[in-house]
């Protein structure tokens, strides 16, 4: 078939069943909108204002469904506007395919207009990147991108398109791309058995339940397991939602601002299951601390994650959700009650000395803790969060009780700041029948501020909650504990947020008296078109717990 | 400054498929893992592949980060470390 390499580009997207992509045309990629305007009933294009905008919705789009993201800029600054977003997918294990146009092949190193050197700058936060200089190439390289970005760990690809190639005639032959050696993991049961052996001896059994337990759609394995062995269950930041927040075996959340008892008892398990994490340093604090009594088996499909940060007795390969099926055969029924019961009572101490105390209203000022907690309570955990970076992102991860799996999305790895509204863009698109709250700190928002105009534009019922303390609240808590309260540069002073979602045509209020939130919250969730509460919350909030940088997991902080 | 040769000598091979940018690709890696080349060579063999030989002084855990990313390259067909202890 023949046609150009604009029209092959958008074939090969058809081919790779993509509905939606994220873009903002210009120059170098002119030839490529041409074509995508012909199929513009077949592929959605969303344009956004800005090009981070494109990337992180179509990282929301990713996250919420588990699909491939799609994302398309021009050359020069269009292609560099894409640098955050990439990395930010490159450490969350995202699968995103990011098209860039180029300068035509002739004019490549000559400094021309628009020009940059995408690929060299993306070498270290994609998984492939391949610059396109005849279109002939176009569908094996395609192909190669949509294939890489979600083989073995997912991340994501960028192929840089020069002008040119986009513009030469080819032959188009669609051709799934084939590596020359797929890797493939076998295990033999033994290492199961091994594996499981361990468990069923352990007295003090602890799993630890990351990212990949949900890339792998393994949530129900890991039910099952954690059922079967009676072992409790502790969350990374991107684990949240793979198991229910509600169920007894849950412990909670690790990590520098988790919870109390997961935190602690890593430090008193006798064997620790690891099983898609990646022992960050947020969630291990100092490692010469870290679980140093614990025999552990870390199980990812990324064999550069093993020994990187722990020592691990047992690694294996592979896939969770296989991993987790076959461990199921292995493991015994136990029931742990003593070990559980220390978790209890390490529980009901965060409780009443934190969560309890965050929880009771006052009569003069909101807290984020109270806002998400009472968003969480009506909408019974099934809607999809999608947090921003800072103390907005800690409330939403320890006061929303999810229910749902692909439910709670954000910037983990990198902590993009900006990264909740244009995902929680992507994920709505992708999720029209579910109810999608972009949860945002007054820093974060005003970084993408800009994609409200898509909201408007793509006519999304994207909701809203701006927690807004009028100062970069995560910022300053390390600045009131750890630098003597100089305050150095945390101080916002900040627009009418109701009038600028009003100058977007996104209706909204301001909730500051603790005694209307619960109606702001309910008109929020009652409006069928976009909704944007600004809640006003206490200045000098700080997240507890917490393990001070440098400190180990057993030395963290109720207060 | 340190010496790099108070650490232990390895040599890295390394064989690859031969693209534009695998070299920065490889040798990203290395800067990024604060490993300085000492010496390299590289020839093309008979089996269309290119086989970079790369001596570093340095950490072993260093090392295996480091071998552990080279694996991840997709141009990259295998990585092998010989350490000078075993020589």
């Amino acid at each position: 078939m023949k046609m150009t390499g604009a029209q092959a580009i958008v074939e090969s997207l058809l081919r790779e069943n993509v509905e939606l992509v994220f873009g903002y045309p210009g120059g170098t990629i002119l030839p490529t909108y041409d074509a995508l305007y012909e199929k513009k009933d077949e592929i959605h294009h969303v344009l956004v204002r800005h090009e981070q905008g494109a990337v992180i919705a179509a990282e929301g789009y990713s996250k919420s469904t588990g699909k491939i993201g799609v994302c398309i800029a021009t050359s020069g600054p269009g292609a560099t506007n894409l640098v955050t977003g990439i990395a930010d997918a490159m450490l969350d294990s995202v699968p995103l395919v990011c098209i860039t146009g180029q300068v035509a092949s002739s004019l490549i190193g000559t400094d021309a207009f628009q020009e940059a050197d995408i690929i060299g700058i993306t070498i270290p936060i994609t998984k492939w990147n391949y610059q396109v200089t005849k279109a002939a190439d176009i569908p094996a390289v395609m192909a190669k991108a949509f294939y890489y970005a979600t083989h073995g760990r997912p991340g994501p690809v960028l192929v840089d398109i020069t002008k040119d190639a986009q513009m030469e005639m080819l032959d188009y032959e669609y051709l799934p791309h084939v590596p020359r050696v797929e890797p493939v993991h076998k295990h033999s049961d033994m290492k199961f058995i091994e594996i499981a052996d361990m468990l069923n001896n352990a007295k003090r059994p602890l799993i630890l339940a990351g990212n990949g337990v949900g890339i792998s759609n393994a949530e129900d394995e890991l039910l099952k397991l954690v059922e079967k062995a009676t072992i409790p269950v502790a969350c990374t930041l991107h684990g949240v939602h793979n198991f229910p927040s509600d169920h007894e075996l849950f412990v909670g959340l690790l990590g520098m601002h988790g919870n109390y008892a997961p935190n602690i008892m890593t430090n008193q398990a006798d064997v620790i299951l690891a099983i898609g994490m990646r022992f960050d340093d947020r969630v291990t604090g100092n490692l010469t601390k870290y679980a140093k009594q614990a025999k552990i088996i870390h199980i990812d499909i990324d064999h550069a994650e093993f020994n990187k940060n722990v020592k691990s007795l047992i690694t294996l390969q592979a896939d969770a959700k296989f991993a987790i099926t076959h461990l199921l055969r292995y493991v015994q029924p136990n029931k742990h009650l003593e070990w559980r019961e220390e978790f209890r009572k390490l529980h009901e101490e965060e409780y009443r000395q934190v969560i309890q105390p965050e929880l009771t209203m006052q009569a003069d000022i909101i807290r984020m803790s109270q806002a998400v907690n009472m968003l969480s309570e009506k909408t019974d955990g099934r809607a999809i969060i999608v947090s921003d970076v800072g103390q907005n992102q800690m409330a939403a991860m320890r006061y929303y009780r999810f229910k749902q799996a692909k439910s709670h999305i954000t910037s983990g790895g990198l902590g993009t700041m900006g990264f909740a509204l244009p995902a929680a863009i992507g994920a709505k698109l992708a999720n029209p029948n579910r109810e999608v709250i972009c949860i945002a700190g007054d820093g974060g928002i005003q970084m993408n501020i800009q994609e409200l105009a898509v909201i408007k534009q793509e006519k999304l019922p994207l909701k809203i909650l701006l927690l807004n303390n009028n100062y970069l609240g995560m910022v300053r808590q390390w600045q009131e504990m750890f630098y003597e309260e100089r305050y150095s540069f945390v101080d916002l002073v900040n627009p009418d947020f109701i009038a600028l979602a009003a100058a977007y045509g996104i209706k909204g209020s301001t909730v500051s008296n603790p005694a209307d939130l619960e109606a702001g919250i309910e008109a929020m969730l009652a409006s069928k078109e976009a909704y944007f509460l600004e809640v006003i919350v206490e200045k000098r909030e700080k997240v507890f717990p917490m393990i001070p940088a440098g400190s180990g997991v057993a030395e963290i902080r109720l207060s | 400054m340190t010496n790099v040769k108070d650490h232990d000598m390895h040599i890295i091979t390394i064989a690859t498929r031969n693209s534009l940018r695998v070299l920065q690709r490889i040798s990203g890696l290395f800067s990024r893992y604060s490993v300085n080349i000492d010496q390299m060579s590289i020839f093309s063999g008979q089996d269309g592949l290119s086989h970079f030989s790369i001596i570093v002084y340095s950490d072993d855990h260093s090392i295996l980060k480091l071998t552990n990313q080279l694996h991840k390259i997709i141009e990259v067909c295998d990585v092998r470390v010989l350490n000078n202890q075993k020589f």
